[in-house]
């Protein structure tokens, strides 16, 4: 391949990594403001499905594609106000809670998906978001493409990465999630209020997932599938994990594994005789292998997974 | 203000904790019938479908028990890991890799008698599940990796594995999609009811959980593994050996899936597609928790769900109500169950607060 | 002690007027009125389980009271949340410490709605104000430093701070001194005397005598529940604010039994040498412990948790692997970090923590006795199958030898009471007739009648031909049942002495660390 070509290359395949990252981004960046309060929420494949399909369903509906992605946004809270009630009011277990959450969404979003639209020979599609260059930034060589001229939708994805961690850190509401996600006694007795704030935690997180399914329906695609979020949400699970918690460093396994996604796609595309599922395969193998390395370093929050009732601690 | 406080309660019968997944599988049915009707069926008319598709007729029946027989399995496997604190969400793995392995050794196996090659294929899935359970379970024990999110990673791996045998070497000669050539008829499981589809499965799936349950009950294996799915440091403490029962726990929990796959494979499709499974692995932790990780109530749980799946597919072709209803009622089940759990140990108390 | 210029209110500042608590038919408060003024401080005196902590819990908004009132300044006030507490001026510090290891000690101080913060951390403004306070009351602290890396006298100290930063008035303090050593326990009464100097006012609980009538104004004994004594310090002893607290002399008193001559073995059952072991943040917590115990006596050891007691337990037993350092148990060396092999050696181990430690909570008596035993051959076939019928045997067995109630081998464990369950745990250790006995804190948390049935039986292995070891920070516990008192401090045995040499004064400066 001839030097233009290989950058041109090179950047498709840096721009789609950038694109595919956006649900990963936000998903991750959901999860983590979930866990820091103390849950972790594995509704999020679910969650992420119903997403896309009420994004999907309301622009049709609407016309309008943002109003698709609220919708979406308020579903997915929805179904956080569910995993509250059950992890923080309850106290029940946040794996199988999480799961049953998964598996309700994903059977709710076929059952209304095959109600409202049928089983049409053309199935129903959307006319997407389109790109959006930012003005003079997207005319710089190369890093233009890749990073300026992308959806609005994957512009408020990388905003969301330092706006978390400006949230947890440098704010008083940060600082009440991370206590009640470390010590919730210690949250309690300093007068913090722990079901409010691991409800609202655990609610936007989910709100934040619910937006991340609607990328893939109303940008990265046109329509909505049974697979069209396909396990990416367990990636952001993985992804928590991977970046120790630390926004950033999430942020960048979910760039990894959007490259990943995105060369994917591109060297099919090139008719390399490979098998088409090894590059479906490498997205997931990369995220475990990177588990692997990350194992044994502990940033998580030191009472994620644990419920929390004052008569127990008293 | 009114508060409600979770408060301990003494500890249930075991008649009082049995009839917990009942109340779950009644109150889901009543939000079952509320989305019935909001898909414009008549709820009698569906609710009598979906008992037609299930046990309407001998042939339903049959049907029914036979789709049971990879739910037991999974739902075996989870509920022996789940007792021990392993959570297996990658039972939908190792099912996939025992249905893969069968396979793969099916069709390469020299012409040998069946009392041979059955039995052999039967323990080849076996291990190949157990060997694909015993990644997680090592990467658990050695280097503290989360076990749910290995076992999810897996189930996506192992399943892109499949598709590049079925799109690879055991692809049928000539076909472009993702199937194998049809296993020779001596190495697949024989029908034991005329003109059924029941199959030497069945009888398998009962021998499983019969095994297991004298496992559970009778060996000091099932004892540490229940000591060490309580509280490890405890156990450790006890002289339990805890990884080792980590990864025997693994190998077991893995093999039952595995053998899960392989009885779709030798007993329904007698080839591999790489549909195998439509998320047995997954339904197998429904089936596990609404039987309370008890063996004798996986038998029941599974059938249960059998018989929702095959009504809801005969009530959708009657009632135009969509099949996805099934899923639905497996999500809605286990979070109900999940709040039947909580009050077999908690009950809730009103308070005003002053 | 009040200094004369603070002025005392006409009204109190703190008042709890018939107070009822009652959990699930236990009346924890009956009738309990108290009342605190600034510039004193008052201790609640009582033992485990006689109502203290409950009270100061409701003055602090953790529960509600049943019935009664609480008046600040004279006013009436009523809180559904510790929020509602701090806003009126309560600080309370609880034993374990609520800190947040992974932060710094000035946003520890600025956590909660009563930083003074807004929704911005205004780090400088609180770095400001924190620095203010140090100054005044002479901490000596980083507010940059990580919690984790804080000693504990240091972080009891923010746990001070944290309440005055949120202007409390009122500072509760839940058995201060129960993880300090003696010097850091004085260090934080002269910090106690600045605050109430300053007219603040202090609430201390506590079961230790010699503390309450060297520090405090006021003593309030509780005892199971009721208000049986108001006191002037100055004008009471140590002798009767104990038998107010205790109640009449017990007849359960644990009678001594001394070694006897036939039965002491010449040779050590135990033999320790030159243990190290190092915590996670690399900090020693044994530093080249040696010790021997010999069959036929009861070796206590001394001394105040934290000084290494938890790390030489998690060894022996089998837990953790020191760094060096060898332990012989009965002629045989010791591989460490295999308690099946621990099991086999003929130790009975008596975990400091039970429920987290020693016991299966969620399974039944006879499933918990059988802990460490499963592989037995009177248990256990070749094959692996369990004759449960021999289990349930047994079990019912020690159950009527050790009095556990209630008395069903297949009752879960989590429904029994502190005292059976402790009882459950030496039931299944004493049954193999052990050739060493190592009990931590073996006492902690029962009433007296359990507590003198622990000792008996102890005593009992004794005299059978064991080496017992008990571990205790309790010194009367100690004096009472030991033939040999060694005391640790430091993460080393810093001193010994034998029972017709105790010398109450010399142990006690060993346990402040004084060789």
């Amino acid at each position: 391949m001839s030097a233009p070509v290989m950058i041109q290359f090179t950047e498709g395949v840096l721009g789609a990594a950038v694109r595919m990252a956006t649900p990963i981004l936000l998903g991750t960046m959901g999860e983590i403001l979930t866990e820091k309060a103390g849950i972790l929420n594995l509704g999020i494949e679910g969650i992420m499905l119903m997403g896309a399909l009420t994004g999907f369903l309301t622009t049709i509906a609407t016309g309008s594609l943002w109003a698709g992605v609220l919708a979406a946004c308020l579903v997915g809270m929805i179904f956080g106000l569910l995993m509250s009630l059950l992890t923080v009011k309850l106290g029940l277990s946040h794996h199988v809670a999480g799961l049953g959450i998964t598996l309700l969404c994903t059977g709710l979003a076929m059952y209304i998906y095959r109600l409202v639209v049928g089983s049409p020979t053309v199935p129903p599609t959307v006319h997407p978001f389109t790109t959006v260059p930012i003005p003079l930034l997207s005319k710089i060589p190369f890093i233009g493409n890749v990073f300026f001229n992308q959806y609005v939708l994957t512009y408020i994805a990388f905003l969301s990465v330092p706006l978390l961690s400006f949230l947890l850190n440098r704010t008083s509401a940060g600082l009440a999630v991370r206590t009640v996600g470390d010590n919730p006694f210690a949250a309690d007795t300093a007068g913090i209020h722990v079901t409010m704030v691991r409800t609202l935690c655990v609610t936007s997180g989910a709100g934040i997932m619910g937006v991340a399914g609607a990328f893939m329906t109303l940008a990265h695609q046109n329509m909505f599938l049974a697979e069209v979020v396909g396990g990416r949400g367990w990636v952001c699970i993985a992804m928590v994990i991977f970046g120790n918690w630390n926004p950033y460093v999430a942020a960048l396994g979910a760039l990894g594994f959007g490259l990943m996604d995105g060369l994917q796609l591109r060297l099919q595309n090139m008719g390399l005789s490979l098998p088409f599922d090894l590059f479906l395969l490498i997205p997931y193998l990369m995220t475990l292998v990177a588990l692997i390395i990350m194992s044994g370093r502990s940033g998580a929050p030191l009472a994620l997974l644990q419920p929390y009732r004052r008569e127990d601690k008293v | 203000m009114i508060h409600f406080d979770i408060v301990k309660r003494k500890p249930m019968e075991p008649w009082q904790a049995a009839l917990l997944p009942v109340i779950a599988i009644a109150v889901t049915l009543l939000i079952s019938a509320g989305l019935i009707g909001i898909a414009g069926a008549d709820i009698n008319e569906a609710f009598a479908s979906l008992v037609m598709g299930a046990f309407g007729t001998k042939f339903n029946f049959f049907e029914t028990c036979i789709g049971a027989v990879p739910l037991v399995f999974t739902g075996l496997s989870v509920a022996f890991a789940f007792r021990a604190k392993f959570w297996n969400i990658g039972a939908e793995g190792q099912f996939l890799a025992g249905a893969l392995g069968v396979s793969a050794v099916a069709l390469a196996l020299p012409p040998v008698p069946s009392f041979v090659g059955i039995p052999l294929l039967i323990i080849t899935g076996f291990v190949c599940g157990g060997l694909f359970a015993l990644i997680p379970a090592l990467l658990k024990t050695k280097l503290k990796v989360d076990d749910v999110v290995s076992t999810l990673l897996l189930n996506y791996i192992m399943y892109h594995i499949m598709g590049i045998f079925l799109f690879g070497p055991l692809q049928m000669p000539g076909s472009s999609w993702p199937v194998t050539k049809n296993f020779a008829d001596r190495l697949v499981f024989p029908v034991l009811i005329p003109r059924t589809r029941f199959h030497l499965g069945v009888l398998l799936a009962l021998a499983a959980v019969a095994v297991l349950w004298v496992i559970q009950k009778y060996t000091v294996l099932g004892y540490e593994t229940r000591a060490v799915g309580v509280n490890e440091r405890v156990a450790f403490f006890g002289g339990v050996k805890t990884w080792k029962v980590t990864i025997i726990t693994a190998l077991i929990a893995g093999g039952l899936a595995g053998l899960g796959g392989a009885n779709e494979v030798l007993g329904i499709q007698h080839r591999l597609i790489l549909d195998i499974s439509p998320g047995y692995g997954y339904t197998g932790v429904v089936v596990a928790m609404l039987a309370q990780l008890n063996p004798l109530g996986v038998l029941a749980t599974s059938f249960f769900f059998s018989a929702v799946g095959n009504g809801a597919s005969t009530m959708s072709r009657i009632c135009h109500v969509p099949a996805y209803i099934s899923g639905v009622i497996q999500g809605l089940s286990l979070i109900i169950m999940l709040v039947c759990l909580l009050f077999r140990d908690y009950s809730i108390k009103v308070r005003r607060s002053l | 002690m009040m200094t004369t210029d603070v002025k005392k209110a006409d009204v109190p500042l703190i008042q709890m007027q018939h107070i009822c608590k009652s959990f699930l038919g236990n009346r924890a408060n009956d009738d309990i009125s108290i009342h605190v003024d600034r510039g004193e401080i008052c201790a609640l005196l009582g033992e485990n389980g006689a109502g203290k902590s409950t009270l100061m819990n409701i003055l602090f908004g953790l529960y509600g009271q049943d019935s009664g009132s609480i008046l600040i300044k004279g006013k009436t006030v009523s809180f559904a949340n510790p929020g509602d507490a701090i806003k009126e001026g309560i600080g309370m510090i609880h034993q374990h410490f609520t800190l947040i290891p992974g932060l710094s000690v000035l946003k520890n101080l600025m956590t909660g709605p009563y930083g003074h913060t807004g929704f911005l951390l205004n780090f400088q403004k609180a770095r400001k104000d924190v620095r203010k306070l140090m100054d005044k009351y002479h901490f000596d602290l980083d507010p940059d430093a990580l919690v984790s890396s804080l000693s504990i006298g240091q972080k009891q100290k923010v746990e001070i701070l944290k309440a005055l930063y949120r202007g409390a008035e009122l500072l509760i303090m839940d058995e201060p001194t129960a993880v300090l050593s003696p010097a850091e326990a004085g260090s934080l009464f002269s910090t106690l005397h600045g605050l109430v100097n300053d007219g603040l006012a202090i609430i201390l609980i506590s079961h230790k005598m010699k503390e309450i009538i060297g520090v405090t104004d006021r003593v309030y004994v509780l005892r199971r529940g009721k208000l049986t004594a108001e006191l002037k310090t100055t004008e009471t002893s140590a002798e009767e604010l104990a038998s107010l607290m205790i109640g009449k002399a017990q007849d359960d008193a644990p009678v001594f039994i001394p070694a006897r001559e036939g039965v002491l073995k010449k040779d050590a059952v135990l033999h320790i040498s030159g243990l190290c072991a190092v915590s996670g943040t690399g900090a020693k917590r044994l530093d080249a412990l040696s010790l021997d115990a010999a069959g036929g006596e009861i070796l206590g050891i001394a001394g105040v948790s934290g000084n290494g007691q938890t790390e030489l337990c998690d060894i022996l037993f089998g837990l953790s692997v020191p760094e060096k350092g060898s332990v012989v148990v009965n002629g045989k060396s010791m591989t460490f970090g295999r308690p099946w092999e621990v099991i086999q050696s003929g130790m009975a181990r008596i975990p400091e923590d039970r429920i987290g430690t020693g016991l299966l909570m969620e399974l039944s008596v006879e499933e918990n006795m059988l802990l460490g035993r499963q592989r037995n051959s009177e248990f256990c076939s070749k094959s692996g199958i369990l004759n449960r019928k021999a289990v349930t045997r047994t079990a019912d067995a020690l159950m009527n030898e050790f009095d556990v109630y209630p008395r069903s081998s297949r009752g879960v464990v989590r429904s029994l009471s502190g005292g059976n369950l402790q009882k459950v745990i030496l039931a299944r250790e004493l049954e193999r007739t052990p050739a060493l006995v190592v009990a931590s804190q073996p006492t902690r948390g029962l009433d007296i009648g359990a507590a003198a049935f622990i000792h008996r039986r102890l005593t009992a292995e004794k005299e059978r031909g064991a080496a017992v070891l008990v571990i205790s920070d309790d010194l009367d516990e100690l004096f009472a049942v030991s033939d040999r008192i060694a005391v640790i401090s430091g993460g080393k045995i810093i001193g010994e002495q034998s029972r017709s040499s105790f010398d109450r004064n010399r142990i006690g400066l060993w346990i402040s660390g004084v060789a």
